[in-house]
């Protein structure tokens, strides 16, 4: 609470102050998501090459940005034409909605300037399946449905959920998932864990998607146009700020959006670098200022590992220690080869990696621990159960050598991905599954929430075989129907790299190794900058291979070895060389006393 | 002993070297990691112990080279007294620019400065300071000990072939000088190490300037930069393009395209320079130059004894020293060749003084750029550079205006290097098995351009560049010793030869002389020297 109070200070005092002054910073507001930072930071770097000083604030949803705006600590945003017409109650509106919507809100001291040119519409979508419903009647009378969909949309007035609900009849099976991500969110969709998704018209993940849009065939959701919204009175200190929408007018299309969006969202790469690469193209800013190098570091993860749910935060880790870089993560059958053939810079591994599975390169090591997995069990009545039929993870993944380690079990009836298990437990194909999940997995949790299984502790075998393994808590509460709290074992999950200290004792560099399939050692910096920037302050595992926690100290050499021998033995051949070379060059010459020919 | 059985280089030498070269690349082409390690263990061992015979060779080379296009020796000329140059001064720096450095300096430009700024043999990385010196470890690598290697070889063949009669083959100036029971097997080991180092030499250059052709038709028009059928493709245009230039003859194909390639060079030189931060590039242009004069005698012998550098100096500096020596057979017959009628002095000026002076300029211009972008605007280019190399060039063109031009113009650039280099060793292979024939049979010629093309698929095909160059690096070892040895040769002559000189200068016009002779039977040039 204190920390709150403080926050609200640091940020309210300043704003306060500078408010309406012609040198203070123009303040964006940007939600929080993709297209509005990446439209936030697009103004900012517009602003700025005219040289009027700006900055982001942050406002997290539409209710916090209307607010703002009415009390003046945001001057400028963009905002979407039906959205706002919802929020103020939605008022019969003839003609353009822009002339509506200024001849409604002067009062409140801001006014709605020009379109971008691309609309940001709610779209529902389901799996391209054979009868998939082409639009929302027909999807109404198919029956109950499990729904996925951002936050705000439950709670929007006139627009949300349940206006829908209400317009098409709809039956929502359950409580809907809310999933901000949207890539989660789609994710969920295609894996089956829900059956319709609503999303936006300009996310970036639905290009390439089996998807297909359920049309509005009643015309329930009004027009969404992007367009900017500036305060009054900024307007009178910054009259060039008008001119800046003019600028971007129409500057930005629906495709481009929903690739600017792909950009952020699904390559990870930083909002602010999108929006200006995007300006440059558009020829609103010059190229040579401040650009990037846009060749990605590429972050590898084993296909099978499950551990997808940590990619934005680890490409948010990764960019802290590659200062101007975009970041992508890229699945592959084996993350650790991968990086050792140099095709990635960093792969993403949990530590039991380093012991089993694949053939390890020695030269990898652990650099940033950027989470943990927690083994537990999955039940329907509270004990599990250690012979019978068994979930586990599939064979020859990590998390399957975790399960085998922990509890000694070797045997499974059913392997799959923990939201697949938990199923298979609800649905009593077998009695006990064992999972390994990350504590903020919103899959897995909400998978235990909505089939209403137990999450117990599973048993510990006494001698685990894994040196990883660190005895670990999981506190009651964690999971929807988890009667107690968890003894158990957990394994962290880290960033891997090639060793910058083993790598040059092999020599990696040097131009005979330049197109070497070697991997590429990270710097100590960029090692110190990636575990700053991890929520986990943790050291990588002891018994992890890490050459950035301080290496054992190497066994005294024996003061003859064969190497010392050959090395001698070299030595004495180039001197036996030079010494030959040096006779052959000073000997006399038996035939100069003639001197014709010599 | 008879003389003449000694002389006469083997015949059979082709019946050994050729399985040989099959044998390598067979192995290269079933198990590419291990004929990398075993043959990197080896050199490894060997540089390790004896990093101070290396250095210190290659270093004895650049002083004498020095000195004897300084000294009293610099008047004797490589041909007859009478001889003239055959191709202009221009040409020739061109040629000999082009076919000594080409695809190399390319590759390299940006990106050994940048590799050097950020992680240096010694002090801390991503400095000022480590900038600075970064340049002049380049300037170590690619100046005067590069350049005196080649002289040196090329020096030591031309004398002998254009003043004796020796013949085109590494072993030719042992045969002539020295006696002895050794110098038979020592003259044939040192023909087929150069014919193996040349083969070898070349393929591995072709297949890695065709990586980064792919790599920029990559960034310039979306082809893959994976796809082996893609690289295939550039082989099959390359050979096509090299075979046509071998069946035009030396003269008028290396020559036009040569000075063709080294014009565009300058023109992109030129470009960089002006569309860059010129000041800050002229800048470090001087700045490097004055550093690497200053830093010249230390770093020439510096072996790093007391600090731990992780394998630095085996890794860049001694791997760059025995590449030129590698190239060494290769580059020093061609060189020779197009320098008959120039005297000592000329041809060491220009041969080691003015590509220097060049390559300082490349490295200050292309390194200069992609360093002011990583110290002010860009920063992550470093980090680009230290994960693919190929794509160092291609991405400071980004950075700079017309970057689409510019890459277009550099593939230009790196096919029309490739291909020089590649009609020379056809050349030059084809004269080493023709009995080192001057003028060897375009039959020779095609079958080799056949050879090396056929090499370069198959290291393609296993796409390891490793292990080639693992096995370039293991045959430059021994021709090190060789190319010391044929120097010896070299001093041992050259004072009986000034004494004629100054005695035919004194006793009549010089048209009293038969023009250019081919030298006489040399069996009487030397004395035995037992060794």
């Amino acid at each position: 609470m204190k920390h709150f109070v403080i926050t609200l200070l640091t940020i309210a005092v300043p704003l306060l102050a500078a408010c309406d002054r012609p040198d203070a910073p123009v303040r964006v507001g940007a939600k929080a998501f993709s297209e509005q930072q990446i439209l936030a930071h697009a103004q900012v770097a517009i602003l700025a090459s005219r040289g009027i000083d700006a900055e982001i604030v942050e406002c997290a949803d539409t209710w916090a940005c209307r607010d703002a705006l009415a009390r003046g600590t945001i001057d400028a945003m963009v905002e979407y034409t039906g959205t706002a017409l919802r929020f103020v109650g939605a008022p019969r509106c003839e003609g353009d909605a822009i002339d509506c919507l200024n001849g409604l809100d002067t009062e409140d001291g801001w006014t709605w300037h020009t379109r971008l040119g691309f609309e940001n519409t709610y779209r529902l979508f389901v799996r391209d399946d054979a009868g998939a419903p082409s639009d929302l009647s027909a999807l109404a009378t198919s029956g109950p449905m499990r729904i996925a969909c951002p936050r705000e949309f439950l709670r929007r007035p006139g627009d949300g959920l349940a206006a829908l609900e209400r317009r098409y009849g709809l039956t929502i099976d359950g409580e809907p998932r809310v999933i901000d991500d949207p890539t989660e969110r789609y994710r969920a969709l295609l894996e089956g864990r829900v059956d319709v998704v609503v999303g936006y018209s300009t996310d970036g993940a639905i290009d390439g998607l089996p998807l297909v849009l359920v049309e509005d065939d009643l015309g329930f959701f009004p027009r969404y146009d992007a367009a900017f919204v500036l305060r009054d009175a900024v307007t009178e200190t910054h009259p060039d700020l008008v001119a800046l929408g003019d600028t971007l007018a129409d500057w930005i299309d629906e495709p481009l959006m929903r690739r600017l969006n792909y950009e952020a969202d699904v390559e990870g790469r930083d909002p602010a670098e999108v929006a200006r690469a995007a300006l440059v193209e558009a020829g609103v800013l010059d190229d040579d200022d401040g650009a990037t190098s846009g060749v990605p570091v590429r972050v590898a993860v084993d296909a099978d590992d499950s551990l997808g749910s940590l990619s934005t935060e680890v490409l948010r880790i990764v960019r802290a220690g590659f200062i101007g870089r975009p970041a992508t993560v890229v699945e592959v059958d084996d993350a650790m080869a991968t990086v050792s053939d140099n095709d990635a810079r960093i792969a993403l591994v949990g530590a039991e990696r380093f012991f089993v599975g694949h053939d390890r390169d020695e030269r990898l090591e652990a650099a940033v621990v950027v989470g943990e997995r927690y083994v537990v069990a999955i039940t329907r009545d509270g004990v599990p159960t250690r012979t019978g039929s068994i979930g586990m993870p599939p064979a020859g993944s990590g998390a399957r050598s975790i399960v085998a380690a922990t509890t000694g079990l070797a045997d499974a009836t059913v392997e799959g991905d923990p939201a697949s298990l938990v199923e298979a437990v609800a649905d009593g194909r077998i009695e006990t599954a064992y999972v390994v999940v990350s504590l903020d997995d919103t899959d897995v949790r909400m998978a235990v929430t909505e089939a209403e299984v137990q999450v117990v502790a599973p048993p510990i075998a006494t001698s685990a075989s894994l040196a990883v393994l660190l005895p670990a808590r999981v506190p009651a509460g964690t999971f929807d129907g988890q009667p107690a709290a968890i003894e158990t074992r957990a394994v962290q999950v880290v960033l891997a790299a090639v060793s910058a200290e083993r790598a040059s004792r092999e020599a990696t560099g040097g131009p005979a190794t330049a197109m070497h399939a070697g991997g590429v050692p990270l710097r100590r910096e960029q090692v110190n900058a990636m575990a700053a920037a991890s929520t986990v302050a943790e050291a990588p595992h002891p018994a992890l291979p890490s050459a950035w926690t301080p290496p054992p100290t190497a066994a005294e050499s024996p003061v003859f070895t064969l190497a010392r021998a050959l090395d001698t033995a070299l030595n004495a051949f180039a001197f036996f060389f030079l010494f030959a070379t040096a006779r052959l060059l000073f000997a006399r010459r038996s035939g100069s006393a003639t001197g014709t020919d010599g | 002993m008879n003389a003449a059985a000694t002389n006469r280089p083997s015949s059979r030498l082709i019946y050994v070297v050729a399985p040989l070269c099959a044998a390598m690349a067979i192995w290269g082409m079933i198990a590419p990691d291990d004929l990398a390690s075993t043959a990197a263990d080896i050199t490894g061992t060997i540089f390790a112990s004896l990093d101070w015979f290396f250095m210190g060779s290659v270093t004895a080379f650049l002083g004498l080279t020095l000195w004897l296009g300084l000294g009293r020796y610099g008047r004797l000329r490589l041909g007859g007294p009478d001889e003239r140059p055959e191709f202009s001064t221009a040409s020739w720096l061109s040629m000999l620019f082009s076919a000594g450095m080409g695809v190399g300096i390319l590759f390299w430009g940006v990106a050994e400065p940048m590799t050097h700024y950020v992680a240096p043999p010694i002090g801390s990385g991503e400095t000022a300071l480590a900038a600075r010196r970064a340049m002049v470890l380049t300037n170590l690598h690619w100046g005067l000990h590069a350049w005196s290697v080649y002289c040196i070889g090329a020096l030591v063949l031309g004398y002998f072939a254009f003043r004796r009669g020796g013949r085109w083959l590494a072993g030719a100036p042992l045969r002539l000088v020295f006696r002895g029971r050794w110098v038979g097997p020592v003259a044939n080991l040192a023909d087929g190490i150069a014919v193996v180092a040349i083969a070898f030499g070349v393929a591995g250059s072709l297949v890695m300037g065709v990586m980064q052709l792919q790599t920029g038709l990559n960034l310039a028009v979306g082809w893959s930069a994976d796809s082996a059928s893609v690289g295939f493709a550039i082989l099959v245009v390359l050979t096509i393009a090299y075979m046509l230039s071998a069946a035009t003859s030396l003269d008028k194909g290396i020559q036009l395209l040569s000075n063709a390639n080294v014009a565009l060079a300058l023109l992109l030189l030129v470009f960089v320079l002006f569309a860059g931060p010129t000041g800050f590039l002229l800048r470090s242009a001087a700045t490097a130059l004055g550093d690497y004069l200053t830093a010249l005698p230390g770093l020439s012998l510096s072996l790093y004894p007391y600090q731990d550098t992780g394998g630095w100096l085996e890794a860049w500096t001694l791997t760059y020293f025995i590449w030129w020596i590698a190239w060494a057979p290769f580059v020093g017959i061609f060189i020779a060749r197009i320098s008959r009628g120039r005297t000592i002095r000329e041809f060491v000026l220009g041969v080691t003084l003015t590509p220097t002076l060049l390559s300082i300029l490349w490295f200050a211009v292309f390194g200069g750029t992609g360093l002011h972008a990583e110290m002010t605007d860009h920063p992550g280019f470093a980090s680009v550079v230290a994960e693919d190399i190929t794509l160092a060039l291609f991405t400071l063109y980004d950075t700079l205006p017309g970057s689409l031009v510019l890459t277009g113009v550099s593939l230009v650039l790196i096919f029309v290097f490739l291909v020089t280099s590649a009609d020379s060793a056809t050349f030059v292979l084809g004269m080493l098995s023709s009995a080192g024939s001057l003028d060897p049979p375009r039959r020779q010629k095609l079958g080799w351009g056949v050879g090396l093309a056929l090499m370069a698929a198959g290291l393609l095909l296993s796409r390891s560049i490793d292990a080639v160059r693992a096995v370039v690096v293991l045959g430059a070892i021994p021709f090190t010793f060789i190319l010391i040895l044929q120097l010896v040769a070299l001093l041992r002559v050259l004072p009986g030869d000034l004494a004629q000189e100054v005695d035919r200068v004194a006793s009549g016009p010089p048209d009293d002389d038969p023009p250019a002779p081919p030298a006489q039977p040399t069996d009487t040039v030397d004395a035995e020297v037992t060794a």
